[in-house]
């Protein structure tokens, strides 16, 4: 067995914070929260261009996505569930991880379909900010036809 | 009873991702923290360039950057940097599809590992938790970092005050630090 040094060095980040002044996590967190609302319309709008970028992608790509597609549309798949999580777009956030769910499941097995994305692009802008998205039973229906898909591509991903 | 306060005041922070938008997302956090010194980068490299002209004294770092992977970065802060460089706290932000990262930047020798989206109130709490818990190093062939068998110990009563101010486990290892990572 080699070597194995411990130690616990100087963090000077641990001094710094231990200074006199600053400020409660109640206070800090409030006015991060504050800091972050100011610029909730610009998350919109990145939202957005993240989900016309993966319509882009699906429409140039006719019936089949090669992996390198895929891992693009992931990419900005996961810009949104990111942004739909912070700015509580809730069904918007459950669409893209079924999209992200759906392409891990599709690479998994080499597979290249594109209808299963699409269908995801779609219930993506359904739900993308700015837009009159269902609520209540009716987005809960969009989000299980979704995870019937997606439950479908999975099993085809499972071990035999 | 009043709460404790800290003072972010003197604290430099590197925010490393390649969206514009994260980046401007956890500034905005950290602003409002108190944090003093706020500088972002967009690729590891730029983050390398930016280190080795500049004391920097937390570090948070996506799991997947552009042109290296987050652990790929924190290797090489871990290894070929001096002290106190080596030793500088790294947060970890992981995406939903990053999730298998997670070992990866942990036995690189991240601090600790947060999944996005994160809160102002989780981050506000890892930061916290980083700064206020002593953690050892270890340094072996192969690797150097933050002790990975590292646990929080439970308060009294075995519950937390808030939800967020339980460890993320999937951070903590299980092996041994001598182990192969």
């Amino acid at each position: 067995m080699g070597v194995k040094k411990v130690f616990f060095p100087k963090i000077r980040l641990a001094e710094l914070v231990a200074a006199p002044g600053g400020t409660t996590r109640d206070d800090a967190v409030a006015a991060a929260v504050r800091n972050v609302q100011a610029i909730s319309g610009e998350g919109d709008a990145v939202m957005n261009a993240s989900i016309q970028a993966i319509e882009k992608i699906v429409a140039g790509a006719g019936a089949r996505l090669d992996p390198g597609a895929l891992e693009s549309i992931l990419i900005h798949a996961d810009q949104v569930i990111t942004l739909a999580g912070t700015f509580g777009y809730e069904s918007l956030d459950r669409a893209a991880r079924s999209l992200c769910d759906t392409i891990e499941s599709l690479l998994a097995v080499k597979a290249s379909d594109a209808a299963p994305v699409a269908v995801h692009v779609d219930a993506m802008r359904l739900f993308s900010p700015g837009k009159a998205s269902p609520q209540g039973d009716a987005a809960e229906g969009v989000l299980a036809e979704l995870a019937r898909v997606q439950a479908y591509y999975r099993s085809r991903a499972a071990p035999q | 009873m009043s709460q404790l306060k800290l003072n972010f005041r003197s604290v430099t922070t590197l925010v490393i991702d390649r969206d514009r938008y994260t980046r401007s997302l956890v500034g905005q956090m950290l602003r409002g923290f108190g944090v003093g010194g706020i500088e972002s980068v967009d690729s590891g490299e730029a983050a390398r360039k930016y280190i080795q002209d500049n004391f920097v004294d937390l570090c948070i770092v996506e799991a997947n950057l552009p042109d290296m992977s987050g652990a790929d970065f924190i290797r090489w802060v871990r290894r070929e940097q001096k002290d106190p460089v080596r030793f500088m706290p790294i947060l970890v932000l992981t995406g939903y599809t990053q999730l298998r990262m997670i070992s990866a930047v942990r036995d690189a020798g991240a601090n600790i590992v947060v999944k996005k989206p994160v809160s102002a109130q989780v981050l506000f709490d890892r930061v916290a938790w980083i700064a206020r818990t002593p953690r050892a190093y270890i340094e072996t062939a192969d690797y150097v970092g933050p002790d990975r068998r590292f646990k929080e110990l439970v308060p009294p009563g075995g519950r937390y005050r808030r939800e967020t101010d339980a460890p993320v486990q999937d951070a903590m290892a299980k092996q041994a630090n001598g182990d192969k990572a």
